[in-house]
């Protein structure tokens, strides 16, 4: 998994793609420290060319959101593709966190 | 001219009709058919009947005995009807009461509630998942974590090691010098002796620390692979079965749906069917009662 940032003047935006694995827990961390040092109140994960995503991805994306929550800012997850968005919906993570589609 | 009525195919039980198959002027013929029309549109045991009454008085007294008994043994066959009927009924409702709870455990439950609590057992299962996930990755990012941090002390180990070996050459410095310098450096010899002594008891304790650090080490490497072993396990393929499992549901709860709204229709035929059976047999009665 790779990503690219972007800092627009709602907030930041980082874009993920490729397959999002345990592998990638290393690179996750680095996404981790790009997020908590942001600036502003949003963080906007673009799901949109992400093509594979498992259930550790999921357990990282919590556990960013959860960094969000302590640290006072909002993590949203948007243009899931539709397997990954009928995961995350299956998964009651839109109960946790905004999913824009 | 003379028009014709021919009855044609003409019933068994039409043998006693009174001149059924007779010839008739034009006036008389739209009675005739009007006649044979009605008789077409009687019953078995009503011809039978008529035709008991319309022969001589003596044939008749005997065949209205033949008429009561066949009209009684058919009520006694429909009443037998109408039991079975109001039978069928009562399975038919007693089979849909079934088919809406299931036993569980003892206890009667209602379907769609036992079946709703297997979409609860499930989303627990997921929420299990994720839970799971979240707390692995946490462990894997602390045991990342460890790791740097005894990587960290692996190094300051290894500085007191070059520390320690300065040491032991500056005793061993100072020990040269001091024997160079006679008795007057039998103080520095002492001394010496002691920096050597002491650098001696750093290197051992250095030594145990690097051991136990080699040890932590391995242990954390042994629970980042075994921590990594389960976060791989890709549980999303489990919590995509969801959605196959929701669907499965639905449709069964669907054709429970159907099933009982099927045999909710087949209780309603056969209380139908009862009821009219019973109307067939009050009919009969009075027949029988007058024949």
């Amino acid at each position: 998994m790779q990503f690219t940032q972007e800092t627009i003047p709602s907030g930041t935006v980082l874009s993920l793609q490729g397959a999002f694995t345990f592998r990638d827990h290393h690179a996750f961390r680095s996404l981790l420290d790009v997020l908590k040092a942001a600036p502003g109140r949003s963080r906007v994960l673009d799901l949109s060319q992400l093509e594979f995503l498992d259930s550790a991805a999921l357990g990282m994306l919590l556990v960013a959101d959860e960094e969000g929550r302590r640290a006072g800012w909002t993590l949203t997850l948007r243009r899931p593709p539709a397997r990954i968005a009928q995961l995350l919906e299956l998964a009651a993570v839109d109960t946790l966190m905004t999913i824009e589609k | 001219m003379h028009n014709q009525v021919v009855l044609l195919n003409r019933h068994p039980a039409e043998r006693a009709a009174p001149e059924a198959g007779a010839v008739h002027d034009v006036g008389a013929s739209a009675a005739v058919t009007e006649l044979v029309r009605r008789w077409f549109e009687l019953s078995l045991p009503e011809r039978r009947s008529f035709a008991a009454l319309t022969r001589d008085p003596g044939a008749r007294d005997a065949d209205s005995h033949g008429a009561v008994g066949a009209v009684s043994d058919l009520g006694a066959r429909f009443q037998e009807l109408a039991d079975i009927a109001r039978v069928q009924c009562q399975r038919a409702g007693a089979v849909v009461e079934l088919a809406k709870t299931i036993e569980l455990d003892g206890e009667t439950m209602p379907l769609d509630q036992a079946l709703h609590s297997v979409e609860a057992v499930l989303m627990k299962v997921i929420e299990t998942i994720l839970s799971i996930s979240k707390h692995a990755m946490r462990m894997v990012y602390a045991l990342d974590d460890v790791v740097r941090d005894v990587r960290g002390a692996e190094q300051c180990v290894g500085q007191i090691d070059s520390i320690n070996t300065q040491t032991r050459y500056l005793a061993l410095n100072a020990a040269i010098e001091a024997n160079r310098s006679g008795e007057a450096g039998a103080a520095f010899r002492v001394i010496a002796h002691e920096i050597k002594d002491l650098s001696r008891a750093t290197e051992e304790t250095s030594r145990q620390v690097r051991d136990r650090i080699t040890s932590i080490t391995s242990g954390v490497h042994n629970g980042h692979q075994v921590l990594q072993e389960i976060a791989t396990l890709d549980m999303s393929e489990h919590i995509m079965a969801k959605a196959r499992l929701d669907a499965l549901i639905a449709g069964l709860m669907a054709q429970n749906r159907a099933f009982t709204a099927a045999l909710g229709e087949t209780a309603g035929s056969a209380e139908t069917m009862g009821r009219t059976i019973d109307g067939l047999i009050a009919g009969l009665r009075p027949r029988a009662e007058t024949s």
